[in-house]
């Protein structure tokens, strides 16, 4: 573009022309220019005020910054806030204090988010760039020393999510360690330890929804068959209902869980337990086949059996008697159980009368199987679950009138 | 940014060059036309002043050397446009060196060189004074040369609309009248004239006023700016 123009005034650091096409312009100064002097220039000499030309700079680079800004607390607040930090892992505790771990490659904790009020309140400032596992005991121990422990039972959720395959840290270790650690101390009675393995996904809509991992975790396995279970109720529920729920499930999908117990309390994995749950309804069909047959069997399976008849025979009759079971049940519960799962009971027990005579017919029958169970009367067993296997077992005695104690101690 | 552009266009250059070279005049043509601007930039910079006029011997240096280069340039031996830029430079530097030695001999030549000198600055010294004076009335309306830069309208048609104002205004000697004794535009004659909205006028405020005082000028080659711009109808004026 050629500009010609003939030249008003003067200024400093440049002229003003006047342009052919009417325009007014201010001109780079060169040699020879005088007030009314005819010039032809080009886009190039078209003066260009430094200070416009910074405060401009100046302008998109803070608009440039401000987006970088938003970019990037968009980034950290929406995924996992994890990625700009070099987080590797992130293992979550739920006592009712939950507290979530960020965990760096090295296995070492880079910083402690509290999820809730207590989780606060055993959180003390000493736990940054130690070791996952030490840091979890020291909560561990810190939640005792502020009671949030009972004496009777308590269940201790501990979820690990690796964002980093780099991480040096895996389920198995931590939980080994975990509790060893309680078994080892005196002041861990009756804990109930439930390890989950998460994932980057569930991490990142466990933040979304403000739960911890493991609850959302546990949430995941729920909602395939409890559909009205809701992220709050996860979130907000008693962890002790939470585990009672989830061993009541039907669900195959139990690889990556694993239960185990505390000081007293067995270790008890999740696949141990549907396996149990499967030979158990073999047996319950096997019970239906033989219907005919049982009569040479020992007196109380005999009975047992026939019982069974009954309730398949008679459909109808069988229901009531299912009800009358399962109200028996959730009496004694209620009994056992302290307030706070009750509201719980009442949906849960809705899978129970397929399980009901299977339990029955193990508390009542084979010492093998009952053995494999690994539920000792005698030992104090804070699984709610476990509560209502020995309420039954008992029942089964009072029926059948002679004990199976020594059939499932072990 | 003429850089730039010949940055984006250089394929298409060596092809053209390769045409001209096989004879295609009318190529050649286009392409000096097209670099103009360039070869303006270059002369300029080389003489650190502006070229006077599409006349000057330098430019018509500057446009010779440029069609040299065309002939001269070989492909093989790097980019057209700074072989184009040094035969450009030396062309016009060449002729700098003329020219002095002529001025001298010149000067030695004639007794009287001041009159020469003044006879060559006289025509700017009527300019001159006329826009200083242009610049004075522009104060009285509290109106700079900068606000003029700053606030004449950038598109093409309003600055004419603008202009067409103006020239209504100086043509109707009650209108002049007004505004120069009242120091404002009469706003609402030309919206009752031209049937031009108020907006318009305020917005162009600046620039209408500053063309009014042109029109009403000696400055012949402002005026011929504003008559071109307005087409073959400013000319009456």
């Amino acid at each position: 573009m050629i500009y010609k123009g003939c030249v008003l005034s003067l200024e400093k650091g440049y002229a003003i022309v006047m342009t052919e096409s009417a325009e007014y312009m201010r001109v780079a100064v060169k040699n020879g220019l005088a007030v009314g002097a005819h010039i032809v220039f080009t886009n190039e000499d078209i003066f260009r005020d430094k200070r416009a030309v910074t405060a401009k700079a100046l302008r998109s680079a803070a608009a440039f910054a401000i987006l970088l800004f938003a970019a990037a607390v968009q980034f950290f607040y929406s995924n996992d806030n994890v990625a700009g930090r070099n987080i590797a892992a992130v293992v979550s505790l739920d006592i009712n204090p939950s507290i979530e771990l960020e965990i760096n490659t090295k296995g070492e904790v880079v910083s402690t988010i509290s999820l809730n009020e207590d989780g606060n309140s055993i959180v003390d400032g000493e736990l940054d760039k130690k070791p996952v596992v030490e840091v979890l005991c020291k909560l561990l121990e810190n939640a005792e020393a502020k009671g949030y422990l009972d004496h009777n039972e308590n269940y201790i959720l501990i979820s690990l999510s690796a964002i980093n395959k780099e991480v040096e840290l895996n389920l198995e270790d931590i939980e080994e360690k975990v509790s060893r650690f309680a078994n080892g101390s005196s002041r861990f009675t009756n804990i109930s330890f439930m390890f989950v393995q998460g994932s980057k996904t569930i991490l990142e809509e466990a933040r979304q929804n403000g739960i911890s991992p493991g609850r959302y975790y546990l949430y995941e396995k729920l909602i395939e068959e409890q559909k009205n279970l809701t992220v709050t109720d996860a979130g907000t529920m008693e962890l002790k209902e939470l585990f009672y729920r989830l061993r009541h499930r039907q669900s195959n999908d139990h690889q990556i869980e694993t239960f185990s117990g505390g000081n007293s309390v067995k270790l008890l994995t999740q696949a141990v337990y549907e396996q149990q749950q499967q030979r158990e309804r073999v047996r319950i069909m096997e019970a239906g086949r033989v219907r005919e047959a049982p009569r040479n069997q020992t007196g109380t399976q005999s009975r047992t059996t026939n019982r069974m008849q009954e309730e398949v025979e008679n459909k109808d009759g069988g229901i009531d008697k299912k009800n009358e079971i399962q109200n028996e049940n959730r009496v004694m519960n209620e009994e056992k159980s302290s307030s706070g799962e009750e509201s719980g009971n009442g949906q849960t027990q809705a899978p129970l009368p397929q399980g009901e005579p299977q339990n029955q017919e193990q508390s009542m029958g084979i010492d093998a199987d009952n053995d494999e169970k690994g539920k000792p009367d005698v030992e104090t067993t804070p699984g709610n679950k476990r509560n209502e296997y020995d309420d039954k077992g008992s029942r089964g005695k009072n029926e059948d009138g002679g004990s199976n104690k020594s059939g499932k101690g072990n | 940014m003429t850089q730039l552009l010949n940055f984006s266009f250089l394929p298409r250059l060596e092809s053209r060059l390769e045409r001209i070279k096989a004879g295609d005049s009318g190529e050649r043509e286009m392409l000096i036309n097209d670099y103009i601007p360039f070869i303006i930039k270059t002369i300029s910079n080389v003489l650190n002043r502006y070229i006077e006029s599409m006349n000057s011997d330098e430019y018509i240096i500057g446009l010779e050397a440029f069609n040299e280069a065309i002939d001269r340039y070989d492909p093989g031996k790097g980019k057209f446009i700074s072989f184009a830029s040094l035969v450009i430079r030396s062309r016009v530097t060449d002729f700098m060196r003329r020219e002095q030695r002529y001025d001298k001999e010149l000067a030695e030549c004639l007794p009287d060189k001041g009159d020469y000198l003044i006879s060559d600055a006289d025509d700017n010294l009527a300019l001159r004074v006329e826009i200083n004076e242009f610049e004075e009335r522009l104060k009285s309306f509290g109106i700079s040369l900068k606000d003029l830069v700053r606030e004449s309208p950038k598109h093409k048609d309003t600055r004419l609309n603008a202009l067409r104002i103006a020239k209504h205004i100086y043509t109707k000697s009650e209108l002049k009248q007004e505004l120069f004794s009242r120091k404002r535009l009469p706003v609402m004659r030309i919206k009752r004239d031209l049937d031009i909205s108020e907006k318009l006028i305020n917005r162009s405020r600046i620039f209408i006023i500053a063309s009014v005082l042109i029109l009403d000028s000696e400055m012949e080659c402002l005026k011929s700016y504003i008559s071109g711009v307005m087409g073959g109808a400013g000319y009456d004026i």
